[in-house]
C-alpha cells in the first residue's frame, strides 16, 4: 500500500516538476520533487525502504523523461540508501535537521547525475557544475522542505505511509 | 545478527546499482524505439500534463495582459508603423528572392534549401525536470506522423531534434543539451563547425572544432550546415557573442546565443521530410 502512496505522490510530484515548476526555475535550477520525497522517506524509514523508494521514484522520472533508462534510478538509490542510514541517529523534529540533509542530498544526486554525463561525453569541470547548477539546486531544494515535510512526517508515522511490518 | 542485516541491505543496495548500471548501458541514445512500459507511462501522462500547462498558460495570459493594457496602445501605434516598414521590405525581398531564384536556374544550382518543409506544429506539454538533461516533450507522436530524428523548429531557428516517440507524445533534445551537436555553418563565410550545448547551464552555445585561424568574429550568424543528415541545410541557430581558445592552444571555439528563448517555448514545428540535402552536399557523417 505504502509503495503505490509513494508512487502516486512521485507521478504527482514528477508532473508538477514538468509543469508548472519548469516556469518557476530560480538561478536556472529546477526543484526535484522525487529527491526531497526519497531522502525524507528514507530518513524516516532506514536504508532499504529509502533505496526503494528511490529506484521507483528515480525509474518513474527515466520512463517519462530520460533516454538513458536508470540514470536517475540509479542517483536517487544512492541517496536513499546513504541517508536512510541517518535513521535512527538524527531528530527528525527540528524542520533544520531535514532541510540541511536535503541540502547535501542534492549535492550527492546532482554530483552521481554529473558523473553519469560526464561518461556519456559531457563537457565541463566540476567545479563550475557545482557553482552553476548543484548549489542552486540544493538551496532551492531545502527551502521547499518546510512545505512538504510536516505532512510527509505525519503521514509516515500514522498515515498511509506508515510502515507495519517491519 | 548486525553483520547479517548490514550484508543483506548492503548486497540489496549493491544489486540494485548494478541494475541501474546494466539499464544505463543498454538505453542509451543508439536505441531504435522506447519500450511498451515507457510507451503506456508517456500516453498516460502526456494528456496530464498537457492539462497542466494549459491551465498555466491560461492563468498567465490572463494576469499579462490585465496588466498590459495600459501598455497596449502604444504598442499598437508601433505595431503598426513597423508592419508597413516590414511590407516594404517583404516586397523588396521578394522581388531579391525571383531574381536569385533566376540566377540559381541560370548557373544550374540546386536549391539545397527546401522552403516548403512538410511540417506539423506540437505544443509543448512539459519539460524534463532534471537540472542536467534539456528535453521537452511534445503532444504530438507517431500517430501524427513523427519518427526519430525529425528536425524540430520554430519560425525564430532551429529548437533540436526528436530522439523518441510514443503514439501520441514526443521527446525533444534541444540543441543546449551537451549531448547535442548538429552540424554548422557560419553564413557569411561558411566556416565550418559543430553547435553543441555548454554544459554551464547558461543556455548558450558552443560551436566547436574552429581552427585557430578561421575569420570568425561576434555578431556573425551560425546556420545549420545540413550535413549529418538529421538537419536541414540553412536553418538559423544563433549569434556569435565571443570567440576562446580552446585550453589546447590548437583550436577556437565560439559561444553563441540561440535566436530560439528555450524558456518561452510554447509551439514548435516538427520537420517531417527533411530536404534531400545529401544529393547536393557531400555528407559527413561524423558532422552531426
Amino acid at each position: 500500500m505504502r509503495y503505490l502512496v509513494i508512487s502516486i505522490l512521485f507521478l504527482i510530484g514528477l508532473i508538477l516538476q514538468s509543469t508548472i515548476f519548469s516556469h518557476l526555475t530560480v538561478a536556472g535550477v529546477k526543484p526535484d520533487f522525487v529527491l526531497i520525497m526519497t531522502v525524507f522517506y528514507a530518513l524516516l524509514h532506514g536504508s532499504k525502504e529509502g533505496a526503494t523508494a528511490g529506484a521507483i521514484g528515480g525509474l518513474m522520472q527515466d520512463l517519462l523523461f530520460g533516454q538513458n533508462l536508470g540514470m536517475n534510478a540509479l542517483a536517487k538509490i544512492v541517496v536513499g540508501f546513504s541517508f536512510g542510514m541517518l535513521e535512527k541517529k538524527i531528530y527528525k523534529e527540528n524542520i533544520l535537521i531535514p532541510m540541511a540533509i536535503i541540502f547535501v542530498a542534492t549535492l550527492l544526486s546532482e554530483s552521481v547525475l554529473y558523473l553519469l554525463r560526464q561518461y556519456e561525453g559531457m563537457s565541463g569541470g566540476y567545479l563550475g557544475a557545482l557553482r552553476s547548477v548543484m548549489i542552486s539546486a540544493a538551496i532551492y531544494n531545502s527551502c521547499l522542505t518546510p512545505f512538504i515535510y510536516g505532512k510527509f512526517y505525519s503521514s509516515s508515522t500514522k498515515g498511509l505511509l506508515k510502515v507495519t511490518e517491519r | 545478527m548486525f553483520r547479517y542485516i548490514l550484508n543483506r541491505y548492503v548486497l540489496g543496495f549493491l544489486s540494485l546499482i548494478v541494475l541501474a548500471l546494466v539499464l544505463i548501458t543498454y538505453t542509451g541514445q543508439d536505441r531504435t524505439g522506447l519500450s511498451p512500459v515507457e510507451r503506456v507511462i508517456k500516453d498516460v501522462v502526456t494528456p496530464v500534463e498537457h492539462g497542466v500547462t494549459g491551465i498555466v498558460n491560461g492563468i498567465s495570459d490572463t494576469v499579462g495582459s490585465v496588466l498590459s493594457i495600459g501598455s497596449i496602445k502604444n504598442e499598437n501605434e508601433e505595431l503598426r508603423e513597423r508592419i508597413s516598414s516590414l511590407e516594404a521590405e517583404n516586397n523588396l525581398l521578394r522581388e531579391y528572392e525571383y531574381q536569385n531564384l533566376r540566377l540559381r536556374e541560370l548557373l544550374q544550382f540546386k536549391d539545397t534549401v527546401a522552403r516548403d518543409y512538410n511540417t506539423v506544429s506540437a505544443s509543448v506539454v512539459a519539460r524534463n525536470p532534471s537540472n542536467w538533461f534539456r528535453t521537452i516533450t511534445i503532444n504530438r507522436g507517431e500517430s501524427d506522423g513523427l519518427a526519430k530524428n525529425m528536425a524540430v523548429v520554430t519560425s525564430k531557428g532551429l529548437v533540436g531534434r526528436v530522439i523518441n516517440v510514443s503514439a501520441n507524445s514526443a521527446e525533444v533534445l534541444l540543441i543546449i543539451d551537451s549531448s547535442s551537436a548538429v552540424g554548422s555553418l557560419i553564413q557569411i563565410n561558411r566556416v565550418p563547425g559543430v553547435i553543441e550545448g555548454k554544459a554551464d547551464d547558461s543556455g548558450m552555445l558552443k560551436m566547436i572544432h574552429l581552427s585557430k585561424e578561421a575569420p570568425v568574429i561576434a555578431k556573425q550568424t551560425v546556420i545549420s550546415s545540413g550535413l549529418g543528415g538529421i538537419f536541414p541545410k540553412g536553418l538559423p541557430i544563433g549569434t556569435v557573442i565571443g570567440i576562446e581558445l580552446e585550453s589546447n592552444g590548437l583550436v577556437k571555439y565560439a559561444t553563441v546565443r540561440p535566436f530560439v528563448d528555450f524558456n518561452e517555448l510554447e509551439e514548435v514545428l516538427v520537420i517531417r521530410n527533411a530536404p534531400a540535402v545529401n544529393e547536393t552536399a557531400p555528407v559527413d557523417r561524423e558532422g552531426a
